[in-house]
C-alpha cells in the first residue's frame, strides 16, 4: 500500500546529477531571504487591526504570535538540518509519515506558497495600478475580472520580473533579495527612531481593555489579545521558505539554523518594536481599525515626510516577500517532480544552477491565478495551507526522536516535547479559530486533493520506483 | 473649536467599550447601495455628567453619510466615566478615536502580508 510507504532517508537527495542544485547561498542570504519573505506590507496596517482587537496589549499579541512561531521554527531547525533536501514539510512527512500525508502537505504547502505569491502581486498591483493609469495605461488591464476588469497585467509583470532573476541566478537573486530587506529594515527603523521618543506610558492605559480570551464583541467582531494573536500569527510565517533552500546552503548544518530562527527572532523585535512605538506614541482608540495606522502616526506627529518615505519604501521592498515565496514553491515543486508526482523533466537543473523549468511552471501557475482570480476571496487559504504544514512539522519532529532517537542532528532543539507538542497544539488551536468558510474551503480543496493522489498520484509515485 | 478644547482638557476614557458604539446594523442604507467605506476621525467633548456634548469630525471618510452617522450613533451610544481635574472633580473631557466602516459580510480575510 503506497499510501503508508515511507522515502528512505537515503533516497532524499537527488540521485541524477543533472537535478543537482548549486550550492551558493550562506547563512546571511538565508536570513535576508526569512525576513524578506516575512515582512511585507502587512506591518503597515497590522498595528491598526490589532490595537482594535486588543487595545495596547496588542504587544502581548505580538509576543504570543512569535511564540507559537518559535516552537514551529525550532522544529523547522532540527528537521531541515537532519535531512537538507528542498522539499521542506513535503519532504519531511514523505520520510517520516508516509507517501499519503506527504502528499496532503505538499497540496497544502501549494495554497500556502502559492497564494501569497498571487496575493502580494495583486497588492503590488494595487500600488503600481494607479500610477500607471495616468499616463494612459488601460485601466482595465489593472485588475482582474471579479473588480471589473479584464486581467491584472501589473500583478503577472511583478510575477516575471521576479521569476526571471531566480531562473537568471540564484546567487544574485539573493543579493537583490539582501539589499531590498536592509531599505525594508531601514525605513521600520526610521518609524521607531521618530515614534519612541514620543512614548507616554498614559497611552498604554488601560492595558487590556477587552479582555485576554478571545470573545465576541457586541459589534459583531471577535476581540481580546488570543483574537489580535490570531490575525497577527499570520504575518510571521515566511520564515519556513528558508528551509526550502537546505540543497543550495553551502554549509546547511550550520546555516539552515540560523537562517531559520534567526530571521524568526529578527521579525519578532522589529515586529514588537513597531508596536511598542506606535501604541506608545498615540492613545490606540486614535489609530485603532485604521487602515495605515503608522502613517496616520506619523501624520499626527507633523511627520508627512517620514509617513511617506515610509509608505514608499514598503511598496518598493514588497516584492521580496514573492522572491522568498516563488522560490520556496518552486523548490517544493522540484521535489515532487523527481518524486514522480509531477513530470520529471520538470526537475533539470539549468546550466546557471538553478531549476529553470520548474520556476517557469510555478510562475505560470501563480500568474495565472494573480491575473484572473478572485484572489481577495481565497487569500485566507494560505493560512490554513499553512498551519497544516506547521502540524505536520511538530509531528515529524517528535516522531523521529521516538523512532530514531541517536540518529545526528546538527541542530538539536531544545524541550523537543513542548516545541512539537507546542507547534501542533499552537497551530490546532489557530485552525479551528479561522473563518468557517476558510475551513470549508481548506477541506475542499484538499478533497480534491486527495481524488487527484488517487486517481493520478499514486500511480506516477509508484512508477518513478 | 472643539479642537482647541480638546487639546487642553483631561483626556475621559469610555464607560462601556467602544465595541458597543456601533454594529454592522447601523450601516447607512444609502452608503450600503453605494458600497461605500473608510475610516472616520472624530474629538467628542465629554460633558462632567459624562454624556457627550459635542462630537466633531476630524478626519472625513470622503462620504457624508457615513461622517453624520458616526457621530449620530456614538452621541446616542457612547457613555464616559467623567473626567476628573486635579482636585478628582468631575470637569470636561476630551476623547478623539477612530471607526472604520467597512460593508459587511465581505469574503473571506485579508493575509497581512
Amino acid at each position: 500500500m503506497s499510501w503508508t510507504r515511507r522515502k528512505p532517508m537515503e533516497a532524499m537527495m537527488p540521485a541524477q546529477a543533472d537535478h543537482k542544485l548549486a550550492r551558493t547561498l550562506s547563512w546571511p542570504h538565508l536570513l535576508a531571504l526569512g525576513v524578506g519573505a516575512i515582512v511585507g506590507t502587512g506591518i503597515l496596517t497590522l498595528i491598526g487591526v490589532g490595537a482594535d482587537r486588543a487595545g495596547p496589549a496588542v504587544l502581548l499579541s505580538f509576543a504570543i504570535a512569535g511564540a507559537i512561531c518559535a516552537c514551529a521554527a525550532l522544529a523547522y531547525a532540527e528537521l531541515s538540518t537532519m535531512m537538507p533536501a528542498a522539499g521542506s514539510a513535503y519532504s519531511y512527512s514523505y520520510v517520516v509519515l508516509g507517501e499519503g500525508i506527504a502528499w496532503i502537505v505538499g497540496w497544502s504547502l501549494i495554497l500556502e506558497y502559492s497564494l501569497v505569491v498571487s496575493t502580494v502581486a495583486v497588492g503590488w498591483s494595487g500600488y503600481a495600478g494607479p500610477l500607471l493609469t495616468p499616463l494612459g495605461f488601460p485601466e482595465l488591464l489593472t485588475k482582474g475580472p471579479e473588480l471589473g476588469g479584464l486581467v491584472n497585467v501589473p500583478a503577472i509583470f511583478i510575477i516575471a520580473v521576479v521569476a526571471s532573476l531566480l531562473m537568471f541566478g540564484t546567487q544574485e537573486s539573493a543579493r537583490l533579495n539582501t539589499i531590498l530587506v536592509l531599505i525594508k529594515i531601514a525605513t521600520l527603523s526610521l518609524f521607531v527612531a521618530v515614534a519612541l521618543p514620543a512614548f507616554d506610558a498614559q497611552n498604554l492605559q488601560p492595558f487590556m481593555p477587552f479582555g485576554f480570551a478571545k470573545h465576541m464583541a457586541p459589534d459583531g467582531v471577535e476581540r481580546g489579545v488570543m483574537a489580535a494573536a490570531a490575525i497577527i500569527f499570520f504575518a510571521f510565517y515566511g520564515f519556513d521558505a528558508i528551509s526550502t533552500a537546505a540543497e543550495e546552503a553551502k554549509n546547511p548544518d550550520r546555516d539552515l539554523a540560523i537562517g531559520i530562527v534567526g530571521s524568526l527572532i529578527a521579525c519578532t523585535l522589529i515586529y514588537v518594536l513597531v508596536a511598542a512605538a506606535a501604541v506608545g506614541a498615540l492613545p490606540f482608540t486614535r489609530f485603532a481599525d485604521s487602515p495605515e495606522p503608522l502613517a496616520l502616526i506619523l501624520r499626527e506627529m507633523g511627520q508627512g515626510t517620514v509617513a511617506r518615505v515610509v509608505a514608499v519604501a514598503a511598496v518598493i521592498a514588497l516584492p521580496t516577500v514573492l522572491l522568498g515565496f516563488l522560490y520556496g514553491q518552486s523548490r517544493i515543486f522540484l521535489v515532487m517532480a523527481r518524486d514522480g508526482f509531477l513530470p520529471q523533466g520538470l526537475a533539470k537543473i539549468s546550466r546557471r544552477g538553478t531549476p529553470a523549468r520548474i520556476t517557469l511552471v510555478t510562475a505560470i501557475l501563480v500568474a495565472i491565478i494573480a491575473g484572473l482570480l478572485p484572489i481577495d476571496e481565497i487569500a485566507a487559504l494560505a493560512n490554513a495551507g499553512t498551519l497544516i504544514a506547521f502540524t505536520s512539522v511538530g509531528l515529524c519532529l517528535l516522531v523521529l526522536r521516538r523512532r530514531l532517537p541517536d540518529m545526528r542532528r546538527p541542530f538539536r532543539t531544545p524541550a523537543a516535547w513542548f516545541v512539537g507538542l507546542g507547534a501542533m497544539g499552537g497551530c490546532a488551536y489557530l485552525f479551528i479559530s479561522l473563518p468557517m468558510q476558510t475551513i470549508l474551503a481548506c477541506l475542499g480543496w484538499n478533497a480534491v486533493g486527495l481524488v487527484v493522489y488517487f486517481l493520478y498520484g499514486q500511480k506516477r509515485a509508484s512508477a518513478a520506483k | 473649536m472643539s479642537a482647541i478644547l480638546a487639546a487642553t482638557l483631561v483626556p475621559a476614557m469610555p464607560a462601556k467599550s467602544p465595541a458597543y458604539w456601533v454594529s454592522d446594523n447601523d450601516y447607512p442604507s444609502g452608503a450600503l447601495q453605494r458600497k461605500e467605506e473608510g475610516p472616520v476621525a472624530f474629538s467628542l467633548l465629554i460633558a462632567p455628567n459624562g454624556r457627550i456634548a459635542n462630537c466633531m469630525i476630524t478626519q472625513t471618510s470622503g462620504f457624508a453619510d457615513l461622517d453624520e452617522r458616526t457621530c449620530a450613533m456614538i452621541a446616542s451610544r457612547g457613555r464616559f466615566k467623567a473626567a476628573r481635574d486635579e482636585n478628582a472633580a468631575a470637569t470636561y473631557g476630551s476623547y478623539r478615536g477612530l471607526l472604520s466602516w467597512r460593508l459587511p459580510g465581505k469574503l473571506g480575510g485579508p493575509s497581512y502580508r
